[in-house]
């Protein structure tokens, strides 16, 4: 598999090689994975022989909404208010 | 016969337009990590309280303070202009028309929110703002509305996207900006993940946690964090270029377009052409509202429109977004439905509301609209931009083949001549769009039949 084939990423709003989207910062592979590269290759066979299982779900539970991740990281800062 | 019309500087809109005063039903609220509404006191730490009003706000116009009219006058009113090269070329009889953000200094319409961040943040004695970005047309234009507003401007780009694009680094230096390769060494988010792996190529949401804690890490109190996308106050700034269009339609002789076409990736630059179209629909008018977005799958299904009532690892309720669905190994996806999770609210709730009609287009007929496009009107226009070119091309041959007069007004977003890389690798062939049997892609399609969807609302 040539992991140099490029893709438009979505969410830098550029052009990355499929090697990107199967490490991106410190995910095992990136959430859209599947979205992206489902007509071109067979993602789930792929993801299959290549990830555990609870990889396969952490990687591909649902996205944190951005103003929650936001939050998030404010709370493991230790500057999140509580709610009045 | 005019081919585009300029408002003059005492004719453009006075108040932004807020969308949420006006949609049938009210958008969800977002959610903290707790799965509890969030207050607008937490978001204090990184937002001034005028920013966290706006975004709470039921207010339907808000006022455009003066000082941000007076930097919006150096490239506002944008132009509207009649597409005849490109309608003469598709042999339509379609009126086209393209409302151009790229005149901006950034070349897009990023800064339109930019500079009412920048100074709604001096007001309030802030003097530094972090953000986030990818591609960096994000990044570039808040280094420019800061350097506005004699602001600070710290952006943490990724780091793939720091080392593609070299010149947004330029762009951002040149308006003052400090931009920072993501993960640095700058933040302890950066360096924990340096530690771990040190040759990553970074993501967004590293970029976000070291823009986040720059920001609230400040012991002066006097740096906060901007954002882009997504957010309804980003939404609220931008929909002065869908009352700029109106106004500039008008004088062209259009009372309502038949089509608004504005591509959609966080959804600001959609919801600033469309939501003021958006009001006029529900109030009666009969137009058809399109956010186009990119797909690699060649049907239109939508995704479900659901709080994620928690994941595999048991977190906690999520916002209210156009989302898959949370089986832990989702079937393929996906398409026409807005599905991205970066989407803002207030445009999925105008999908949920059925008062615009997501569509997705593939990436080969994107770059052929913009290639078309180029050649004809002259303009290289974005990535993102050209989804919105390639639909409105699409409703420009609708209408030929029904030998209509449709009005049909697009976004131009933004101007491509910063990501050249993707149409180089258009005309040398290189993209691609589909390697799969569509019978093989159609199996798969099968497979999200019968997912569950929360109902609309009454």
């Amino acid at each position: 598999m040539d992991k140099n084939q490029e893709i438009y990423c979505r969410k830098l709003g550029h052009h990355v090689p499929l090697a990107y989207c199967l490490a991106p910062g410190q995910d095992v592979f990136c959430s859209s994975f599947r979205d992206c590269w489902f007509a071109r290759m067979d993602v789930d066979g792929f993801l299959e022989e290549n990830y555990t299982l609870q990889q396969r779900e952490e990687a591909l539970k649902p996205s944190t909404p951005k103003v929650t991740g936001i939050m998030a990281v404010l709370e493991r800062l230790g500057a999140l208010a509580q709610p009045e | 016969m005019p081919v585009k019309m300029i408002l003059s500087e005492d004719e453009m809109p006075r108040q932004w337009y807020n969308l949420a005063a006006d949609l049938p039903t009210p958008i969800l609220p977002y959610l903290g990590p707790d799965g509890n509404p969030v207050t607008p006191d937490m978001m204090a730490p990184i937002f001034p309280m005028s920013l966290i009003e706006q975004e709470m706000s039921q207010a339907r116009e808000i006022a455009i303070p003066e000082r941000v009219l007076e930097i919006l006058y150096r490239w506002r009113p944008s132009p509207l202009h009649r597409a005849v090269a490109l309608e003469k070329a598709l042999g339509t009889p379609a009126k086209i028309y393209y409302k151009n953000e790229s005149v901006s200094p950034a070349g897009s319409h990023k800064p339109n929110t930019a500079v009412a961040q920048a100074y709604y943040n001096k007001e309030a004695g802030i003097e530094r703002l972090t953000t986030e970005t990818g591609a960096g047309q994000w990044g570039s234009a808040l280094s420019y509305a800061c350097s506005q507003m004699n602001l600070e401007c710290k952006v943490f780009m990724v780091k793939i996207s720091f080392d593609q694009k070299p010149f947004r680094k330029v762009m951002m230096e040149t308006w003052g900006g400090q931009c920072i390769a993501s993960p640095s060494t700058e933040t302890q988010a950066g360096r924990d993940i340096l530690a771990q792996f040190p040759d990553t190529p970074g993501s967004l949401g590293i970029a976000i946690s070291e823009a986040v804690e720059a920001a609230v890490s400040d012991p002066t109190g006097k740096t906060k964090y901007a954002l882009g996308s997504v957010l309804n106050h980003v939404m609220l700034h931008q929909t002065i270029i869908g009352q700029e269009t109106k106004k500039q339609l008008a004088l062209f002789g259009v009372k309502n377009p038949d089509v608004v076409i504005g591509c959609a990736g966080g959804g600001s630059n959609f919801a600033g052409l469309a939501f003021p179209f958006v009001r006029d629909k529900i109030n009666g008018a009969d137009i058809e509202i399109i956010p186009v977005e990119p797909a690699s799958c060649p049907t239109m299904t939508g995704g479900s429109y659901t709080y994620d009532i928690g994941d595999m690892s048991g977190m906690t309720p999520l916002m209210a977004m156009h989302t898959l669905g949370h089986n832990f190994v989702p079937p393929p996806i996906h398409a026409g439905g807005l599905r991205y999770h970066g989407m803002s609210p207030l445009v999925s709730q105008a999908v949920i509301e059925g008062l615009i009609t997501p569509q997705a287009i593939h990436q080969l007929e994107c770059y052929d609209a913009a290639i078309t496009f180029a050649r004809t009107e002259g303009i290289i226009v974005a990535p993102e931009s050209s989804h919105a070119v390639a639909s409105a091309i699409r409703e420009a041959k609708k209408a030929k083949e029904e030998g209509k007069e449709k009005t049909i007004v697009f976004g131009l977003s933004g101007h491509g001549l910063m990501d050249l890389k993707g149409y180089q690798a258009y005309m040398a062939g290189e993209l691609a769009d589909y390697a799969l049997p569509r019978e093989v892609i159609q199996e798969n399609l099968t497979k999200i039949e019968g997912f569950p969807k929360i109902p609309v609302r009454a």
